[in-house]
């Protein structure tokens, strides 16, 4: 049995309390192609960050070839032979091809930059590889999945021995994704190992060696391809039996609160953007996007909150067709409530106070606002009923906000918008970083108030969604591409469709067409 | 992971909730700086052979030592004051007056020119023409908060571009049509109506009612940003602009009305060196308010109120320049270097952290 | 009206000298991402201290050197604050620029006893190229200047070469464009900047020397006069694209010789000098409003 390439042993990354990878023991063949399946969260990326020197475990050991080695930054892993691909690109768009693969180590004479033989090595690079790029074409002219080729190239250009490469095919069309999957089997067949992480198993299964399932910081399953199927690791990825006892009651669905038709958004910069997305929400009704990050989600959230306008399509708020006058102060006042997936950015004020950040919205209406003024004791009345009723903490409301915790910065943007009674609530993300308690408290809140509205809840976490919604859409490559309720799927459905491959009727023993 | 790749902004600092806590941080960085700058100064006066301590004292006493030093200080206040405020607010909405100069110019221009040209009685007279000064300062920075809030181009340097502009434009106006005839040697207009001109009311020296103006407008403003509507969306577009938007609030309308006052303010300074002081408009009156209002601005931290202490600080540099270099020979530039350094020093953000990891680790666990 | 005569664009190289010197030094800056507003400080520094030195070691070649370095030293101090300590450029600059005034008045006190100027004992020379020298059109125009207005001219050649055909240039072009990307690919993001600066900081230098050595034999309290600014404007004109830069530079240095001769005729100086400003505002507003169309679909508050 030849020398794996590539060991972990109990390898185990923390960041403050929360455990990303949790004592992972993996092996890596020579010459193989090996897949990381799993979730979002699962610790795919923290564990091949890992791999290229960009994280230092707390626990374990790496070996290579045999050999106990310390990654401690990406020089050094790429001294030992490992390159990674990022999924978001560090390309230089003013900058040729070329200029962009040699920048590390530029071929020079006497001082001089040789540009023609930079441009003679990237041609030889690109067809020993299969990856066609243009040495002289400025990045910025590329498509995407020519400037994936190029971060390959650049990652090729230092002669790695391991190539790991993250969510490869994300923004790749489906002739890219193609393209890739040759160019992963001609690396193969040079000699490279390569390492990817993907979700969707339909390119695992067309290309990989081995697959290894992450789910939660571990490692559920590791077989090779031949002994496995979609099926199997789209359980293994998604892992529970859907648990219906707490499912929250459902509520009649009363009138139609929102709806989108048809709409479409290119996103500057290419990438996936939204596909005839077309939904209807109900008061009463909790309404759960289920699907890997980045298939569209966010898109979504930025129409419907208007904070981006669509090139096609409608969106109507209450029976009113708002297309033409979207714009997040509209959709406000239309009764849109919006709970940011990224709270420092557009959740909150970080260097303001606690308290200016409780009463943004409410601070232009009675009682805080008085004419001109603003009136201090009400605001602070105001700022003082929201922290206590939400467990700010701590409950200091003159503290700058950014010095609270990521889960109370949550709370506190929770309270704020629930507090001006939207009846069109957009959740992102709500319990990302809040500790069981408070989460449970937000479920409450959110459900509590289908009485008088309805709820988009986007989420990574599948618990989150099965629990609370009525309906669920999964969304992939920006389309809807599922509608069910909970109960009519079974985890192994909800993985297949996150993962992009459409099952069959509900059946524990077909093969995915 | 390897060392910071970009130069960053300021890195958040550690909660403050005391009151005494918070004062103390936000006198930190100005007082370091500060004591930086005077260890700089003491440095160049020891090495041209003077006593440093008989250079700080000449600087108190001429500054505070007699009725002429007071009045020189408190001359110099009235403007640094409201040059604070000026830049203060400016930071508040996020923007950077850089062209406050240019403002204060054209404050100036037009200020003289209401006050030899038209006719009013003396209570008024002053009055409308400093407000007149004001709007051409308003004027003048409506042009870059425009450019900025529609198309995105940096107010920092059309704001600094339009200094120059104001410059030309004000000497070729003056030069042209209102030129004094009995001065060859310096460009300056005709004299304003004995009506127009601010009087001093201090004993000695040139102190008028426009000290208190300056320090009630510094209260008023820094009570408007707290508490009222307007000021509180002008300092959450300021804190994050993007989050602002989001909420709904007009973030465009609240940068222009921050730039705007700004230039206001500045104008008015203008119009009241040229009424007051020196009478008339006279080209290149502006020994660099532009400057000292950032400083003040630095050493205030950003609190509007706190222009007035760090006004009057600036001031008595000033007043106390002079006297060092009538007694003692040292010449005024020291205080430019002080300045200069004081503004390095404190613009340097990752400094106040260095400081206090420097701290922690000496004090322990 | 006989004002495009041949000594107009004569005396347009030689004002254009301190500008284009300052300007593609200036670039360097840019092209690493600095926002550089010191040129005017470091120009005058560099006008002093060319002179001062040039007194004090009595030759000419060390003077400009000395002033080079000199420079370059003090610009690392706003080097250090800008790129160590994440101070914001432009604060920082203002506050260079004050150092500077007071410095330069502070050490002609100091370090030569004297106010207001001094003189210099040597000057630059006005060299004349042997064979162009006498040629009909071409002689007058470009022959009989000071070295450092050929070297001026040979910026634009030598900064393209070494921005595009070295890996240094390369390295410096990558850190302006995306730091991270450059860190990633193990260049030395800091030193380069750090690099940049000083580069600029001799540039300037030698723009100050032009004018204080070159021109009028003597240095006087301010004497650059906003020549820093204007430069500083050609390089927010033409970014960071060498012969823009270069060419905007020498269009400004015929704008100021233009006014200067069109003074003589009555017509507005201080109107006509607001031109390159004027110019700049422009060509700002004009750049936003080509971003702002590309922008897709995505609201956004005020553009940053």
């Amino acid at each position: 049995m030849p020398q794996p390439t590539i060991e972990l042993i109990g390898v185990t990354k923390r960041f403050g309390s929360f455990v990303a990878n949790d004592a992972i023991d993996l092996t890596i063949q020579p010459g193989e192609i090996h897949a990381i399946v799993g979730e979002n969260g699962a610790g795919k990326s923290t564990l091949m960050k890992t791999l290229a020197g960009l994280h230092v475990p707390e626990e374990g050991r790496v070996l290579l070839h045999g050999e106990p080695v310390e990654l401690k930054n990406p020089e050094i892993a790429m001294a030992r032979g490992i390159a990674m691909v990022h999924q978001h690109f560090s390309l230089i768009d003013a900058m040729s091809v070329a200029e962009n693969v040699v920048l590390s180590n530029p071929p020079r004479r006497f001082g001089l930059l040789q540009r023609r033989k930079a441009e003679e090595i990237v041609a030889e690079l690109s067809k020993t590889y299969g990856l066609a790029v243009q040495p002289r074409q400025r990045v910025a002219d590329c498509r995407v999945g020519v400037q994936q080729r190029v971060e390959i190239l650049k990652a090729l250009y230092r002669n790695p021995e391991v190539l790991i490469l993250d969510e490869p095919t994300a923004v790749l069309t489906p002739q890219e994704t193609l393209a890739l999957i040759d160019n992963l089997r001609s690396l193969k067949s040079l000699g490279k190992t390569v390492i990817f992480i993907t979700h969707k198993l339909k390119e695992v299964m067309a290309v990989a060696d081995r697959v290894t399932v992450m789910r939660a910081g571990k490692i559920v399953l590791s077989v090779d391809i031949a002994d496995t199927s979609p099926n199997q690791l789209a359980a293994a990825m998604v892992g529970r039996t859907l648990v219906v006892e707490s499912r929250a009651e459902p509520v009649t669905p009363g009138r139609e609160l929102a709806r989108l038709e048809g709409v479409v958004c290119t996103p500057e910069g290419g990438g996936i953007g939204l596909d005839r997305v077309s939904f209807t929400l109900r008061q009463g009704e909790v309404v759960g996007i289920a699907g890997v990050e980045g298939n569209g989600q966010s898109e979504l959230i930025e129409v419907i909150t208007g904070m981006r306008v669509p090139h096609a399509g409608r969106i109507l708020l209450k029976g009113q067709d708002v297309t033409a006058t979207a714009s997040p102060k509209a959709m406000r006042a239309a009764g849109v409530g919006h709970i940011p997936e990224d709270r420092i950015s557009t959740g909150l004020a970080p260097t303001a106070s606690l308290l200016d950040n409780l009463i943004t919205g409410a601070h232009a209406r009675p009682p805080i606002r008085r004419g001109m003024w603003i009136d201090r004791a009400a605001a602070r009345t105001h700022a003082t009923r929201l922290v206590q009723a939400f467990d700010v903490r701590p409950g200091n409301i003159d503290a700058d906000a950014r010095s609270l915790s990521g889960g109370n910065m949550q709370k506190a943007i929770i309270a704020r918008e629930l507090d001006s009674d939207p009846q069109i609530i957009v959740a992102a993300h709500p319990t990302r970083g809040v500790d069981i308690g408070a989460a449970e408290f937000v479920y409450a809140q959110l459900l509590g108030r289908r009485d008088r509205a309805g709820v988009i809840l986007v989420s990574s976490d599948l618990d989150e969604i099965l629990r609370l919604s009525d309906r669920i859409l999964v969304m992939y490559r920006g389309a809807i591409v599922a509608e069910a309720a909970p109960e009519a799927l079974t985890a192994e459905q909800l993985g297949l469709l996150m993962a992009g491959i459409t099952p069959d009727a509900p059946s524990t023993t077909g093969e995915a067409a | 992971m390897s060392a910071d790749a970009t130069t960053g902004g300021p890195a958040a600092a550690p909660p403050a909730n005391g009151f005494v806590a918070r004062a103390w941080q936000s006198i930190q960085m100005p007082l370091i700086a500060t004591l930086a700058g005077l260890l700089l100064t003491t440095v160049l006066i020891l090495s041209i052979g003077k006593s440093p301590l008989d250079v700080y004292a000449a600087l108190l006493r001429g500054a505070l030592g007699s009725v002429f030093g007071i009045s020189s200080t408190l001359r110099w206040a009235t403007p640094l004051i409201l040059a604070g405020v000026a830049v203060t607010i400016g930071f508040k909405a996020g923007l950077f007056n850089a062209g406050l100069s240019g403002q204060i110019y054209l404050g100036g221009l037009v200020g003289s020119l209401l006050g030899f040209t038209i006719d009013l009685p003396a209570g008024l007279h002053p009055a409308v023409a400093i407000l007149g000064g004001g709007v051409a300062g308003g004027f003048w920075a409506l042009i870059p908060a425009l450019l900025r809030r529609y198309l995105g181009a940096s107010e920092i340097v059309t704001s600094l571009m339009l200094w120059y502009v104001a410059i030309g434009i004000s000497d070729f106006l003056v030069r042209q049509f209102f030129r004094d005839p009995t001065s060859a040697a310096f460009l300056m207009s005709v004299k304003v109506a004995p009506d127009a001109v601010l009087p001093s009311f201090f004993p000695v020296g040139n102190v008028s009612v426009m000290l208190f103006v300056s320090i009630a407008v510094a209260i008023v403003a820094h009570y408007l940003m707290q508490r009222s509507r307007l000021g509180y969306e002008v300092r959450l577009t300021g804190a994050n602009p993007l989050y602002a938007f989001y909420s709904g609030l007009p973030t465009g309308r609240r940068l222009i009305l921050a730039f705007c006052v700004s230039g206001f303010l500045a104008g008015m300074i203008g119009a009241a060196e040229s009424i007051g002081i020196n009478q008339r408009f006279v080209s290149q009156f502006d020994p660099g308010f532009g400057f000292d209002g950032f400083l003040v601005a630095l050493l205030a931290g950003g609190n509007i109120a706190g222009c007035i202490p760090a006004g009057i600080f600036l001031a008595i540099l000033k007043a106390g320049g002079t006297e060092i270099e009538r007694t003692l020979g040292v010449s005024k530039s020291i205080i430019w270097i002080l300045q200069g350094s004081i503004i390095l020093v404190v613009s340097a953000y990752r400094l106040r952290d260095q400081i206090n990891a420097l701290f922690k680790r000496r004090t322990g666990p | 009206m006989d004002i495009l005569t041949l000594s107009l664009f004569s005396s347009t190289l030689v004002v254009a000298t301190p500008l284009i010197l300052a300007a593609m030094g200036g670039m360097f800056s840019h092209q690493v991402g600095v926002f550089n507003f010191t040129l005017e400080g470091v120009m005058l520094f560099g006008s002093f201290f060319s002179v001062a030195f040039t007194i004090l070691t009595g030759n000419i070649w060390l003077g400009i050197l000395l002033a080079g370095l000199a420079c370059i030293v003090l610009s690392a101090m706003w080097s250090w604050v800008v790129v160590d300590m994440g101070a914001d450029p432009i604060i920082s600059a203002l506050g260079f620029m004050l150092l500077a005034q007071g410095g330069t008045i502070f050490l002609l006190n100091a370090m030569l006893g004297q106010t207001g100027g001094a003189f210099s004992p040597l000057q630059l020379d006005f060299i004349r190229l042997p064979f162009i020298d006498g040629l009909p059109v071409l002689g007058p125009l470009l022959s009989g200047h000071t070295i450092l207005t050929y070297l001026s001219w040979l910026t634009l050649p030598l900064f393209v070469f070494i921005l595009y055909g070295t890996p240094f240039g390369l390295a410096l072009r990558a850190v302006g464009e995306k730091p991270e990307a450059a860190a990633a690919a193990g260049i030395n993001v800091r030193l380069m900047r750090y690099c940049a600066i000083a580069i600029t900081a001799f540039c300037c230098a030698l723009a100050g020397a032009q004018l204080s050595l070159g021109l009028l034999g003597m240095y006087t309290d301010n004497m650059t006069a906003g020549r820093g600014i204007i430069a500083f404007a050609a390089v927010v004109f033409g970014r960071h694209r060498p012969l823009q830069v270069f060419l905007v530079a020498l269009f400004f240095g015929f704008a100021a010789a233009l006014t200067d001769r069109l003074q003589g005729f009555g017509l507005p100086s201080e109107l006509l000098n607001t031109l390159p400003y004027l110019l700049t505002v422009i060509v700002l507003a004009i750049s936003g409003w080509r971003l702002l169309s590309r922008r897709n679909g995505m609201q956004a508050p005020p553009p940053l």
